[in-house]
This record gives C-alpha cells, structure tokens and sequence, in this order.
C-alpha cells in the first residue's frame, strides 16, 4: 500500500536543526545536555556554526530528505583525548530565528586521538537524513 | 604549521532499520562460518 509524506513534513525537523543549532563540539563521551557539550575543560574542540552551515536536499540513496553540514576548519584543541562523538546544540539564544536552546543531536565519528593542543581540529562534512515514509 | 586532526563524523539516517531480507541474509552467512569452523576445528582434531 502506498505511503507518502510531503517534504515539508521531514523539512520541519531539519530546519529546526538549520535554524537553532550554534555549535558544534567534538567529544570523547556523549553529552547529557548542551552545558556538557560546550564544556571546554572535556570538549576536544567547540566551533561556530549558522544557518549558512546547513543544507537541505533530496537524499536518493535513502529516498528522504536530508541535511548536510558543512564542514569545520581550523578549530582550536580545547583538550587531548579520544574523539568520538560530535554534538550539534546552543547554550544561547542569538537571532531571531531561533526558537530553542538545548542539546540537539550527536552523532558518533571514527575514533580519532587528538594527542596535543597544538593541533587543529577539521570536522568533515556529514549528512542527517530522515526518510520517506516505508 | 600544528597538524590538523581530521574528525569523520558519521553520516544519519533516522528512523532507518535493516531490511528483514538483508538480516536473514547475514544469518545465513553466520550459519555458514560456525559450519566451516566447525569442520576446520574437526579437520584439526583429525589431522
């Protein structure tokens, strides 16, 4: 039997994501809310992110829709350990487009040691994607 | 110039499940390893 969702359905949820999310972190364990997330004295690496950062399209591998964030560069090491996880969240309000603060996502990432403070961390680009009705 | 450390962040698909097929289909090669370990392991006791 047929099933179907328009896109503005599934496009809801990743623009809350597009237009509440302010940060990125890179972690080691995984955050029990954005305080935790933004906490530079465990965070491997906090960055800055805006609207600009998130890309809404078709997904036709997993027939959905999807949002791409762009990837980090440059970001300073906050402390060494074990990157594991990536956390999208804000821990304030800062334009009129926003609507919440909190923790909104994370995500795991192939385990990488960040050995110095020294380094530069690059988070590559990644997709969120929620599919079509099945 | 600090090295640059490369985060892979994995990609998401929410609300995404495995395909029974595709879980039957990992069962049956399951099924086959433990057959072959199992005659390598007798292969072993034999030889």
């Amino acid at each position: 039997m047929a099933k179907w969702a328009n896109d503005t359905v599934m496009d809801i949820s990743l623009n809350f994501l597009k237009n509440n999310t302010l940060k990125i972190s890179v972690l080691t364990n995984t955050p029990a809310n954005a305080a935790q997330a933004a906490d530079t004295s465990t965070a491997i690496s906090v960055g800055s992110l805006s609207t600009a950062s998130f890309t809404l399209s078709d997904d036709s591998t997993y027939s959905g829709r999807k949002v791409t964030i762009s990837s980090s560069t440059g970001l300073t090491v906050e402390t060494t350990g074990k990157a594991a996880y990536i956390a999208l969240f804000s821990t304030a309000t800062a334009n009129s487009t926003m609507t919440s603060t909190g923790l909104f996502y994370y995500t795991s990432c192939a385990t990488q040691t960040v050995g110095s403070t020294a380094n530069k961390i690059t988070i590559d680009a990644f997709t969120i994607t929620i599919q079509d009705p099945t | 110039m600090p090295d640059v450390v490369k985060i892979l962040p994995a990609n998401n698909v929410m609300g995404h499940k495995p395909e029974t097929k595709d879980i039957n289909k990992l069962l049956d090669k399951l099924e086959q390893l433990l057959i072959d370990m199992e005659k390598g392991g007798n292969n072993g006791e034999m030889g």
